[in-house]
């Protein structure tokens, strides 16, 4: 399963996202949304240091990471090199 | 794991105690004593243990800065003097050290580190506390620079600060994203430093509130990258509520001590109140809190030395050392019975400092929603 697909299954089932899965494109702005807030973004990057066996580090933490699910799948591929 | 203290590290503890001891002890609360304290302290350097050697600190490990502190906890009763130094190092020197550009850091470590220079961290507002990132104070570009216009609340170090650490958030962005990072010094025409909060406790500490109006910065003010200030701040508070409280350990032993001591000499119904279980109970308690807080301390500045994932533990230690500081200074107070009350005796204080760590560098109970968070929930 792609990274895409596990971030949005992770909003989804984890975030208890309220929309519908279909609104959940890669390029949703979650953070305008608010399905990201600071807290959130904290349980974002233990899902995905766990999952992908990555380290994020605090620098990482800046919007254009985390602004959409393809932001977010473009990290990952980028820390994991 | 291994905790286990090099020669040299032992030594500098007993240097530590004996400053403190020496230096530390008979202050009358003034701002006087704050500012000779503070410089004494940075001569000694407490202020640049864990910043580089390029730029006036001594580079020591996180477990070594733990164990100064934890000292320094223990020899001086000054909270409110400690509570200021921690805030400077973790909340205003650590994140320029990490963060800032290679002129800021040049140009402020060296004066914070040899105390000729105070920082404030300013991020709380009056409507943005635990939602830190709520915050209201805007960062306008314009020119070659920005404007800053807003309010700070609850800035340690403001009355005494050169330097600020500002949050504010650019135009047409909410939440976190949009939020940076500036350094601000205080004589920037338009940045107004007001009065100073008194507070139950730390009443040594110096806190107030900061006015930005039409505050023009230099396009070199920004800490990090525009839009980064989350990462600065998040870096900023896991390192703070990491080790912002191993003083505590300190003051804990110290009341141990204190407490035993008490227990022992004082009889009651013809024997010593520490042959009462109600009253040795209490002393076992309060022992068992100092050595499991210590762990949790030691485990978690070895984990930051080693590059280890530390952000669920630096929650957990936050929350579990705050919470037994408050237990062990209340059990104190107890264990002294109308004594403990009395304010000459330094218990009553105690107390009131210790309940300030339950709220400072995020609640308990944002600490446990953080925590909550790494588990997953």
């Amino acid at each position: 399963m792609d990274v895409a697909h596990r971030v949005r299954d992770f909003i989804i089932e984890r975030r208890r996202f309220a929309g519908l899965p279909s609104v959940l494109s890669d390029d949703y702005a979650l953070i305008e949304n608010e399905v990201l807030d600071s807290m959130a973004i904290f349980e974002m990057i233990a899902f995905l240091e766990d999952e992908y066996d990555i380290r994020i580090e605090d620098e990482e933490l800046i919007p254009e990471n985390f602004g959409t699910i393809a932001d977010i799948s473009r990290l990952v591929h980028r820390v994991m090199g | 794991l291994d905790f286990s203290w090099s020669e040299e590290q032992l030594q500098f503890r007993s240097e530590v105690i004996r400053f403190a001891q020496r230096e530390l002890t008979g202050g009358d609360g003034s701002p006087e004593w704050f500012s000779k304290s503070w410089k004494k302290c940075a001569d000694f350097g407490i202020l640049g243990l864990p910043v580089a050697e390029d730029y006036g600190g001594a580079g020591a490990s996180n477990l070594t800065v733990a164990m100064t502190l934890e000292a320094l906890g223990y020899a001086c009763s000054d909270n409110g003097l400690i509570f200021s130094l921690n805030a400077q190092m973790w909340a205003g020197q650590y994140p320029i050290e990490r963060f800032g550009t290679a002129q800021q850091r040049a140009t402020y470590l060296p004066r914070l580190c040899s105390g000729d220079l105070i920082i404030g961290h300013a991020m709380s507002e009056p409507g943005a506390g635990s939602d830190a990132f709520g915050l209201t104070t805007s960062a306008r570009p314009e020119g070659d620079g920005f404007v800053l216009n807003g309010s700070k609340t609850f800035v340690t170090n403001a009355p005494v600060a050169g330097v600020f650490l500002v949050f504010a958030r650019l135009p047409d962005t909410q939440g976190f994203a949009g939020v940076s990072a500036f350094l601000v010094d205080r004589d920037t025409p338009g940045l107004h430093v007001t009065r100073a909060l008194q507070k139950m406790g730390l009443k040594t500490s110096p806190m107030g509130e900061v006015f930005f109006d039409d505050c023009h910065v230099p396009s070199q003010a920004p800490v990090g990258r525009l839009g980064g200030g989350m990462a600065v701040f998040s870096a900023a508070m896991e390192r703070e509520r990491s080790m912002i409280l191993a003083s505590t350990i300190g003051s804990m032993e110290r009341n141990l001590e204190r407490s035993l001591a008490h227990a022992s000499e004082r009889r009651q119904f013809g024997q010593p109140i520490g042959k009462f279980q109600a009253v040795s109970h209490r002393l076992v308690e309060m022992k068992l809190r100092l050595e499991t807080a210590r762990l949790l301390l030691y485990r978690l500045a070895w984990l930051i030395d080693n590059g280890e994932p530390s952000g669920l533990d630096s929650a957990l230690v936050k929350v579990y050392l705050s919470e037994s500081y408050v237990a062990s200074s209340l059990d104190a107070l107890q264990i002294h019975g109308g004594y403990g009350y009395i304010e000459e005796y330094g218990l009553a204080g105690e107390v009131s400092d210790a309940l300030a760590s339950r709220l400072y560098s995020g609640t308990s109970d944002i600490q446990r929603n953080l925590a909550a968070r790494y588990l997953g929930l």
